[in-house]
């Protein structure tokens, strides 16, 4: 799938591509960045770790394959550091997210399935990963969203062209509203989740009792 | 009146369609926050019966809102730009309004116990600030976003009338949907409600005119007045009506729905109203319906969507009022 999704990018949004790839003169043969802190004033990549071909390997299927660096879309292409990052993180998040079920799966299995013999060391681990999925997928959108930019619809309308007359001091103020109202929601959240997740029978048990009398013939209750 | 070619029609089907799902809306998420703006006066236990009467309904009620938002977006694109522009804030204030109450809604009884009274006080808060952000909206829809000293004052006048009949609508829904002691109180809160609305109707039906040329216009033409007099007599027929069914036995009994059925009616004639006054424009005064909507390709591409996606939505909420008939039982929580 996602080898399907990076090809119709090359295909549709090359400059997405070469931004997300940190690749900035068109290649023959492209390196694979791990890692770089790409420099937009010297159109270069600084601190690059990079795998020889496996770019283009990976984006044509041909380790020799011509890949359009970001030179060729000047004016016409994202900010190169925000697609890089996001891109970087969400992959990385996704790779955790899968070698810590692998691992928990093994240490469950050593553990004889039982919970409690489990290292705390990995519980610790599981909990902190509890955002993840979140964290990779709004990393995606930004990398989706970003890399499309300047445009709103590709090739056809800049985002700046279209953006509406709203006072920016309104947009600031509802932005500051929702940034505000979201903290406070997810601080809510947690908090919730951390009191359901310790007093498992409290919650269950007041959820529990009512659903007995569920079966009244004419007579609603909530979902 | 002309005849219209299905070209021409399209626009209006259209715009039919919408105000259909602005009506829908209005009268449906209408009852649960005006009952969640009765939240405040009710005992703790109480309150979890009046969540509980809101409870299969309220989520599936806004689903009109997006469907006639969307309707706005798709169909009449140019008029969606203007009208979301110049509303930019209270859609702001509503969301929020509708995030807060929405999270309440699951937070009052998921949280500990200490905390439940907090999110009550946000369920009531969100509701309240959800229904005050719709009459802000409405009343400068309907007076066409213009400028000075009188307009925010007409706006502000609807920002108080349309929660009140929110609130007015949420006692006719407990009147029905709740039996014995907590069924007293929701009358007595429907007769402290009824007067305002009474009231902001009657103002807000003077104002409008005042305020709208074009209203004025539209109105108060011989003929037309005679047969457009139906509307306020109507109207006034039916809130005198449920006042007056408020006083009676049997709403307490056999005749717990008519006072909602009632409500409904007089939001449908406030609607009809509202109609005839801004035909046949989508902004009154600057772009009619023909000017704003979409090529007609394109109209003729979302009358497809829209025959696949309105017809389940609306079967599975007359589905949903079916099973969840009759009155309210204990709360529960899936």
């Amino acid at each position: 799938m996602g080898d399907l999704h990076g090809l119709n990018t090359l295909e549709h949004q090359p400059q997405k591509i070469a931004a997300i790839e940190g690749i900035w003169q068109t290649e023959r043969g492209a390196a694979l960045r791990l890692f770089a802190i790409p420099d937009e004033q010297a159109r270069a990549n600084r601190f690059e770790i990079a795998i020889p071909r496996l770019g283009s390997w990976l984006l044509t299927h041909d380790a020799d394959g011509v890949v359009r660096g970001l030179d060729e879309f000047r004016g016409a292409h994202p900010p190169v550091a925000p697609v890089f990052f996001a891109f970087r993180a969400m992959v990385g998040i996704g790779v955790l997210m899968l070698a810590s079920s692998w691992l928990g799966l093994w240490l469950y299995r050593r553990a004889k399935w039982r919970s409690d013999a489990l290292p705390r060391m990995m519980l610790w681990g599981f909990a902190a990963m509890t955002f993840a999925g979140w964290v990779a997928t709004v990393c995606g959108w930004y990398v989706t969203e970003i890399g499309r930019q300047p445009f709103i619809v590709h090739g056809l309308i800049r985002t700046a062209d279209v953006a509406s007359k709203v006072p920016a001091a309104s947009i600031a103020f509802t932005l500051a509203l929702y940034v505000t109202m979201y903290l406070a929601l997810i601080v809510a959240y947690i908090a919730v989740l951390k009191y359901m997740a310790e007093q498992p029978e409290t919650v269950s048990a007041d959820e529990a009792t009512p659903q007995d009398q569920q079966a009244v013939p004419g007579v609603g209750s909530p979902a | 009146m002309t005849t219209f070619t299905f070209e021409q029609a399209l626009p209006l089907i259209f715009m039919a369609l919408m105000g259909a799902s602005m009506l829908v809306y209005v009268v449906s998420d209408g009852y649960d926050l005006g009952v969640g703006m009765l939240m405040h006066r009710a005992t703790p236990a109480e309150k979890d019966v009046l969540v509980a009467s809101i409870g299969p309904f309220w989520d599936a009620n806004e689903t009109w809102l997006v469907l006639g938002i969307g309707i706005l977006l798709i169909a009449f694109p140019k008029a969606h730009s203007v009208v979301l522009q110049a509303l930019y804030l209270p859609v702001t204030f509503m969301l929020i309004g509708l995030v807060l109450r929405g999270v309440a809604f699951d937070f009052r009884v998921k949280a500990r116990e200490g905390h439940k009274a907090t999110w009550d006080r946000l369920f009531f808060a969100g509701s309240t600030i959800a229904s005050v952000a719709q009459g802000w909206m409405l009343g400068r829809y309907i007076s066409g976003f213009g400028e000075g000293w009188n307009y925010p004052v007409f706006a502000a006048a609807i920002a108080l009338a349309l929660p009140m009949a929110y609130v007015l609508m949420g006692c006719c829904w407990l009147i029905m949907k709740t039996e014995g002691a907590i069924q007293e109180k929701a009358i007595a809160w429907a007769k402290l409600a009824w007067w305002p609305v009474v009231a902001g109707l009657v103002l807000i039906s003077m104002a409008t005119p005042w305020i709208s040329e074009t209203v004025r216009n539209r109105w108060f033409t011989l003929p037309a007045i005679i047969a457009l007099l139906a509307i306020p007599i109507t109207t006034g027929a039916a809130l005198y009506a449920v006042r007056a069914l408020l006083g009676s036995r049997g709403v307490r009994g056999p005749l717990c729905w008519l006072p909602f059925v009632l409500m409904i009616a007089v939001f449908f004639l406030g609607f009809l109203g509202l109609a005839y006054s801004i035909y046949p424009y989508v902004v009154i005064d600057r772009l009619t319906i023909w000017e704003a909507a979409s090529s007609t390709d394109a109209l003729k591409f979302i009358l497809v969507g829209v025959v696949i996606c309105v017809p389940p939505i609306a079967g599975y909420t007359i589905y949903s009022y079916r099973v969840f008939r009759g009155k309210t039982s204990e709360l529960t929580y899936a």
